[in-house]
């Protein structure tokens, strides 16, 4: 699956292959390797869902904990068949909405439904971070995915499990809502 | 000439938005302990490789049962050309490719056993 050679930091595919076929000791440092190189990623998809640290550690936890049941003995193995971070992203993004989930739960005064409450802004009297609440979690998080984390579209489509076609039209259309919106007009005219 | 991409923002517009990420610079310490614990457990539990499709073990009794044919085969046609020769493949030729003969050998006349037990004796008796 790799034709890394020794030295060479292993790619990821080389590591999911140690997780799902090496020895334990090199299985477990393969992990944690997939651990360190991605938990920024699966922490800044966390945050952009809850906004709050104490839970994104907790999505965090909770999407490595699910990959982990991928790989044997309990799991069939991992078969990458795109990046690894556009098989993550769905996980991630589940983890987050699920502790946002859990969050809400605890206060049943709130709503619950996810796409109303996925976002909570850090700092809700800028222009952009009203514009971005108002957004639906569809097209907020496909701008996340695009301008933020620099994903290319077949990886959004992987990562959203969508045709590559509604994940442009869908991309369309946030982009259109932020050209109309009165927050982010501004940037277009320039 | 291409026509604008109406699906991209204005590079301002980007950058504000990427200065709007929250930081990531969040303590993991306990997620990392955690997480190491988790991956500690289950890659030490057992039956940790991947267990062999049923079509490996079929393949492997019928290579066994191919070597064992073969073997009998090899064991079936020792002649007298075989005489004087390293039949067990050991390295050396000794009295065990004589019963070896004697045991699986077809048409050898016994004199030529004989004669050749007399000259692996004889060997033997030489060094």
């Amino acid at each position: 699956m790799s034709n890394d050679a020794p030295g060479r930091t292993p790619s990821d595919a080389a590591l999911v292959a140690t997780c799902n076929d090496g020895e334990p000791a090199a299985a477990m440092r393969a992990f944690e390797t997939l651990y360190e190189r991605h938990k920024p990623f699966v922490l800044r998809v966390a945050l952009n869902v809850l906004h709050d640290h104490n839970l994104a550690l907790d999505a965090l936890q909770e999407t490595f904990a699910s990959l982990l049941t991928r790989f044997p003995p309990k799991g069939e193995g991992l078969e990458l068949r795109a990046k690894f971070t556009s098989f993550l992203y769905p996980v991630a993004r589940n983890a987050a909405i699920s502790q946002l989930r859990k969050a809400r739960q605890a206060r049943p005064d709130d709503a619950a439904d996810p796409d109303e409450l996925a976002f909570v802004s850090p700092d809700p009297d800028s222009d952009l971070e009203r514009l971005l609440a108002r957004l639906s979690l569809e097209r907020r998080e496909i701008v996340v995915l695009r301008f933020i984390l620099d994903l290319p579209m077949a990886d959004i489509a992987e990562a959203l499990e969508i045709p590559v076609g509604t994940a442009k039209s869908r991309l369309h259309a946030a982009v259109t809502d932020l050209r109309n919106s009165p927050e982010t007009k501004r940037f277009f005219e320039k | 000439m291409t026509e604008p991409d109406t699906n991209d923002l204005p590079p301002e517009l980007i950058r504000a938005l990427k200065a709007r990420e929250l930081p990531t610079d969040v303590i993991t310490a306990r997620v990392d302990r955690e997480v190491a614990a988790l991956a500690a457990e289950h890659f030490a539990a057992p039956s940790r490789r991947r267990q062999r499709p049923a079509w490996f073990a079929a393949a492997a009794a019928a290579i066994v049962a191919v070597v064992i044919v073969l073997q009998l085969d090899q064991s079936a046609v020792l002649t007298r050309d075989d005489l004087y020769t390293d039949v067990d493949g050991s390295g050396q030729i000794d009295i065990a490719d004589v019963l070896a003969l004697a045991r699986d050998g077809q048409d050898i006349p016994a004199e030529d056993l004989d004669a050749f037990a007399a000259s692996v004796v004889a060997l033997g008796d030489r060094s």
